[in-house]
């Protein structure tokens, strides 16, 4: 947390859920967020995606994901992406210039 | 050809409400196509009709329940982007499910398949970045 308020991003400390460092060094984080981005709009729109991998846990998956080198990383005007495989499954995360994740869901 | 009924944006991804002109069934697809590339399916729009193909997110099961759907075999080899699908009835309406899945499963053609979502991996000409 000190690391991200000294990085001088833009975020809401009361609503941090996840923190981590990518492999590759890259801090993101996870708020609680709303209908758009964030937990909130993980949950909503992919906990029966992610229940039907066995997984209910879904800020610890994607902690253990960002701690491992992705297989495929990209980008968009919408932002960044990057694609984890996780026993087996493959998860993508999108996230913002700045650290913040938008979305969370399985893609294989 | 599908109609496009609605559209729920979300800051990354979205859902896309579609009608099948044929058969009127109505499906939710998910579409990332623009978080991974900029060749995306944002093109659409409400109320237009566009040739889609969508794909059978989830696993073949061995028994009937919530969200699984019976489904007879069409085609068993077709090539969307360079990924080969199979293409798949579910009553009159056709969907695509990766041959990859097929791994373990042989000698029938008529599968069950718990649904977990639809995604959207063609418009048009367009094919979804994921499939290249």
């Amino acid at each position: 947390m000190k690391e991200l308020a000294e990085s001088g991003v833009k975020y809401n400390a009361d609503d941090v859920v996840m923190i981590t460092k990518t492999a590759d060094g890259k801090l993101l984080w996870l708020e609680k967020g709303n209908a758009s981005s964030g937990l909130k709009h993980i949950v909503d729109g992919h906990a029966t995606n992610f229940a039907d991998k066995g997984i209910t846990d879904i800020p610890a998956l994607l902690n253990k994901a960002l701690n491992t080198t992705p297989v495929k990383t990209g980008s968009s005007a919408k932002g960044l992406y990057a694609d984890y495989l996780i026993g087996g499954n493959k998860y993508r995360v999108a996230y913002g210039t700045n650290g913040y994740i938008v979305s969370f869901y399985p893609i294989d | 050809m599908y109609n496009v009924r609605a559209i729920n944006e979300s800051i990354a991804t979205r859902t896309v409400e579609l009608e099948n002109e044929l058969t009127g069934t109505l499906d939710l697809c998910f579409d990332d196509s623009a978080v991974v590339s900029d060749n995306n399916f944002e093109f659409m729009e409400i109320g237009k009709a566009y040739e889609c193909k969508i794909k059978l997110f989830g696993e073949f099961v061995n028994q009937e329940g919530e969200c699984v759907v019976k489904t007879l075999i069409v085609n068993e080899n077709i090539c969307i982007g360079n990924i080969n699908f199979v293409e798949v009835a579910v009553n009159s309406d056709i969907y695509y499910i990766p041959q990859s899945k097929m791994m373990s499963i042989s000698g029938k053609d008529d599968l069950l398949f718990k649904v977990s979502r639809k995604d959207l991996i063609q418009v048009n000409s367009t094919i979804h970045e994921d499939l290249f």
